[in-house]
């Protein structure tokens, strides 16, 4: 009779994720000082990502816009009850912008845009309370929209652009079994998903634009992410999770629907609003499969996230001070989509105030420089996660500066 | 439009201004916070109890697991509400274990070269017992039963080995005290209790094989594995909360005492732990066999719950032995000898099955069994070797929990276990009872850890806590005492309810930052 002996470890990876949705609304500049409006703002080819149908109503025959921002993102947290607290020690952000349109015939114009609209970087200390829930966090997505607008008349266009998105992640923590503490880091640079944009544009007056937008969802999949362990104890590296060497999972960057409107109130102010309604209910949990590849052993962590739908609510306005020089600013709310019960510390959100500011040059008959500074203020508040039993008071906030520049071929 | 382009500049000197101080700060920032003791006044705290509040962990009482017993956990958070100093009887090394009692140290986590598996292992004990100079404010003796702390010459060292226990003969104050007399007599400000979990889990870990003493209200009588009769249990209490409420006059906290089913050593083994993989399916068929004789006899005799049976597809529940079931032997040894078995084949049986049944879900396997399932019984081997058994034949037919039935000091059966349930809501409602009398705050010790052992268990910060055994992070190598982690949890607990009580605003500890068991 064989030795019988009996398994004395049932371990347990404790049920918490690796990303949230963060939307990064940064594919303008001129767009971002005027408090994000954008679906009704047809200067230069940057309105694709926006509305595929504004393309229309750029009034040269190729646009060219190329921009980049700069974000430096704080997120604290205390607990009253354990007087613990950490703040976070993020890199600087920096999503960049690509966009081009040609208009090859009369009231046809194409178009492409390269945009990092979703994304994440967050830094918390090594050592800090939430360390099993992240320690470092990088999430990129690029996407790439070939754009086609039709303008039917004077007063009215639509468009459609259809969106390859790929991306990457890097999620580091620390895991602990019974005080041994266990690092997880999952990367990977290959993940990809599919979307479409498509939009109306109306100018029913010179002095009114109205924009209308949707943007689907996109589904980001990583497969055959790549895991690494360190500090395993013997006994359980051939334990699941621990012997797992790849994960599959996929994260859903939100739709988006967009409505804004611009009027232009003097020769000299420009007023625009928009609201913009982000389809974050689709984020209900995260789920990621890790996989030993050589033993088929496969781990499923889950956690709820159960993100609700948000609007915000964007104002801005221009003024062009001079012919050469317009100044900008702009309001928004932006509401966190991530419940208090499943708030998690890599995706830090709470509800924002930003305030918006900046300055356009233009040059010649088409040379646009715009150069923009943010403040994003956080609304505190306490958030207690009922599965991983984070808890505590958070805020954010953020001071982002951009600079974009545009051109406008007039032939 | 100058006007409109002087507000512009207004508004982005003020968006500057903000982003220049955008260093937010929480509207109730930690650094402010200001802990206060409220009614209760925390310049002397004496904690009452047993291992449990002692910081015993791993089998072991040793200095690591001294300073992180609840009671200095707590401590060091009134320390932040004035609270005085706060001194333990810390043993002389951080193994434990007395090594001229033969009591040994501390158990660890280890690989076996030879099978590759993982156990724990307890550590020889390197210094005897020594005597701690002064009084203790943790005042938990290791083995305590509710009567003990109201004994006197429970710290006597000529009572070693019979009614003193050498962890309070280390700090007692005379050989003729009480735990309660040197408690007293520290005149302390609050106290803590937490007494009456040995009253049943002797009996418990004892696999039963105690007395229950429902009835008898004379501890002197007791046996060590006793059951403690609950009018004993709540008598000691209200005599310790007599002296220290209305004859000192300390404020305090009681708490009860947790259910015996919440507990890893109750809840590691299952009753069923034997797999076919274990077995081996050859010997599941020879097993099948072999019992089928014996269980014609069992339907015969109209008993075939008895029926002894081991599944080729799924794991098999062991077989013990149940001192409640009528003894059958002589039935078994007659019927099989009439279906024609000889001699010795029927004496075996019907002394090996006379009392034996397979066990089911309503049997508790002790954490300690585990080491015995599935191993040579050589009391059982070296007999059936003098019946002038082959060694071959011998050693099948003396394996713990297949062929040779576990004895009761391995498996609480449904009658014991009642008996330990029963003690326990006795003794809680008691407690219960006596805290709302004594005006005490009250912690529900028995509610947490049936929290602690449900599916969800308890999570701070992604890290959850529950009653696995090792991996749960709570509870120590010894299946019963808690680890560091676990022991904040209980401060936690204990910090919830003094705040609730007296008002005070204590802060809770992270479990996170305290130890758990270090893995190999």
């Amino acid at each position: 009779m064989r030795r019988i002996y009996l398994l004395l470890l049932a371990v347990g990876l404790s049920s918490t994720t690796f990303a949230g949705g963060y939307r990064v609304a940064l594919q303008g500049v001129r767009q971002a000082s005027m408090g994000l409006t954008s679906s009704m703002h047809a200067r230069d080819a940057s309105i694709a990502f926006f509305n595929p149908a504004g393309l229309a109503f750029v009034d040269s025959k190729l646009s060219i816009a190329v921009g980049g921002f700069g974000i430096m993102n704080t997120s604290k947290w205390q607990n009253a009850k354990t007087m613990e607290s950490a703040e976070t020690d993020s890199p600087l952000g920096t999503p960049v912008y690509f966009a081009a349109s040609y208009r090859p015939v009369e009231d046809l114009t194409v178009g492409v845009s390269f945009t990092t609209p979703f994304g994440s970087t967050v830094k918390w200390p090594e050592d800090w309370a939430g360390k099993a829930n992240v320690t470092e966090i990088e999430l990129k997505s690029y996407f790439i929209q070939p754009t086609v607008a039709y303008k039917f008349n004077d007063w009215f266009s639509a468009g459609a652009g259809f969106i390859y998105a790929m991306g990457s992640v890097n999620l580091q923590r620390t895991m602990s079994v019974a005080g041994n503490d266990i690092g997880l880091e999952i990367e990977d640079t290959d993940a990809h998903g599919l979307g479409f944009n498509v939009g109306a544009y109306f100018r029913p007056s010179q002095k009114v634009n109205i924009g209308l937008a949707y943007r689907s969802k996109v589904d980001m999949k990583a497969n055959y992410g790549e895991v690494t362990w360190t500090d395993v104890p013997t006994a359980l590296s051939a334990t699941m999770p621990f012997s797992s060497n790849e994960f599959s999972a996929s994260l859903p960057l939100a739709s988006e629907f967009l409505a804004g409107f611009s009027y232009q109130a003097t020769e000299r102010l420009l007023l625009a609003g928009e609201v913009s309604v982000h389809g974050w209910s689709k984020y209900k949990s995260l789920d990621i499969q890790l996989e030993n590849t050589e033993s088929g052993e496969t781990y499923d962590s889950k956690a709820t996230k159960n993100f609700i739908d948000r609007a915000v609510y964007k104002f801005g306005a221009e003024y062009q001070a001079t012919d050469m020089l317009a100044l900008r600013l702009g309001y928004y709310f932006d509401e966190s989509p991530s419940p208090a019960e499943h708030w998690s510390p890599e995706t830090p959100s709470t509800n924002l105030h930003a305030f918006t500011g900046g300055i356009g040059f233009k040059f010649g008959e088409g040379f646009y420089i715009d150069a923009y500074g943010q403040y994003s203020m956080g609304v505190e508040r306490y958030v207690h996660n009922v599965e991983s039993g984070f808890e505590g008071d958070v805020n954010t906030n953020a001071f982002i500066f951009g600079l974009g520049l545009s051109y406008n071929f007039l032939n | 439009m100058k006007k409109m382009k002087n507000l512009s500049k207004i508004f982005i000197a003020a968006s500057l201004v903000a982003f220049v101080s955008c260093d937010q700060d929480f509207d109730e920032p930690i650094e402010d916070i200001v802990v206060t003791p409220g009614d209760a006044d925390f310049s002397k705290y004496i904690a009452l109890g047993n291992s449990l509040t002692s910081g015993f962990t791993d089998n072991a009482l040793f200095i690591s697991g001294q300073e992180n017993s609840y009671p200095n956990i707590i401590a060091s958070q009134m320390a932040i509400a004035g609270g005085g100093a706060f001194t333990q009887p810390l043993m002389p090394d951080d193994i434990g274990g007395f090594s001229n009692l033969g009591v040994a140290g501390r158990l660890k986590l280890v690989i076996n070269p030879e099978t590759g598996t993982m156990g724990p292992l307890a550590t020889p004990a390197q210094s005897p017992l020594t005597m701690v100079n002064g009084s203790v404010n943790n005042m938990g003796v290791p083995g305590a039963k509710s009567f003990h702390l109201i004994a006197p010459n429970y710290g006597s060292p000529a009572g070693i080995g019979s009614y003193a226990n050498p962890y309070f003969v280390r700090f007692a104050s005379s050989p003729t005290t009480t735990v309660l007399a040197d408690a007293a007599a520290q005149q302390p400000t609050f106290f803590s209790l937490w007494i009456g979990n040995n009253d049943v889990l002797s009996y418990a870990t004892s696999g039963g094989t105690g007395v229950n003493q429902a009835g008898n209200t004379n501890p002197a009588t007791y046996g060590g594995n006793d059951i403690s009769d609950p009018q004993v249990v709540a008598g000691s209490i209200q005599a310790i909360l007599e002296t220290m409420r209305n004859q000192v006059g300390a404020k305090g906290v009681i708490a009860n005492i947790p259910s015996i089913t919440d507990i890893p050593f109750f809840t590691t083994v299952p009753y069923a732990p034997l797999t076919p993989e274990a077995l081996g399916t050859e010997t599941i068929t020879t097993l099948n066999q072999t019992f089928s004789a014996l269980n014609q006899v069992y339907d015969a005799l109209g008993t075939p719950e008895r029926k002894i049976v081991f599944n080729p597809e799924g794991p098999s529940p062991v077989v013990i032995e149940d001192e409640t079931l009528t003894d059958m032997s002589q039935q078994i040894i007659q019927a099989m000898m009439a279906g024609g078995a000889d001699q010795t084949t029927a004496y075996f049986f019907g002394m090996a099955f006379g009392r034996a049944r397979q066990a089911n879900e309503n049997d508790l396997l002790l954490f300690t069994s585990q080491t015995v399932i599935g191993q040579i019984n050589t009391e059982r081997y070296q007999m059936l070797l003098g019946y002038g058994l082959p060694e071959a034949m011998a050693a099948q037919l003396s394996v713990n929990g297949v062929t040779c039935a576990l004895s009761d000091q391995w498996v609480l059966i449904p009658s014991e276990k009642q008996a330990v349930l029963n003690a326990t809501d006795a003794y809680n409602a008691a407690i219960e009872q006596l805290a709302n009398a004594y005006d005490l705050a009250f912690v529900d010790a028995h509610a947490a850890m049936q929290q602690l052992s449900s599916q969800s268990g308890i999570s701070y910060y992604g890290n959850n806590y529950n009653t696995t055994y090792v991996s749960g992070g709570a509870f120590s190598l010894d299946a019963v005492h808690l680890t560091g982690k676990g022991y904040a949890i209980v401060a936690n607990l204990f910090i919830d309810a003094i705040n609730l009580k007296y008002g005070s605003t204590l802060p809770h500890v992270n479990p996170n930052n305290y130890p758990g068991i270090t893995i190999p």
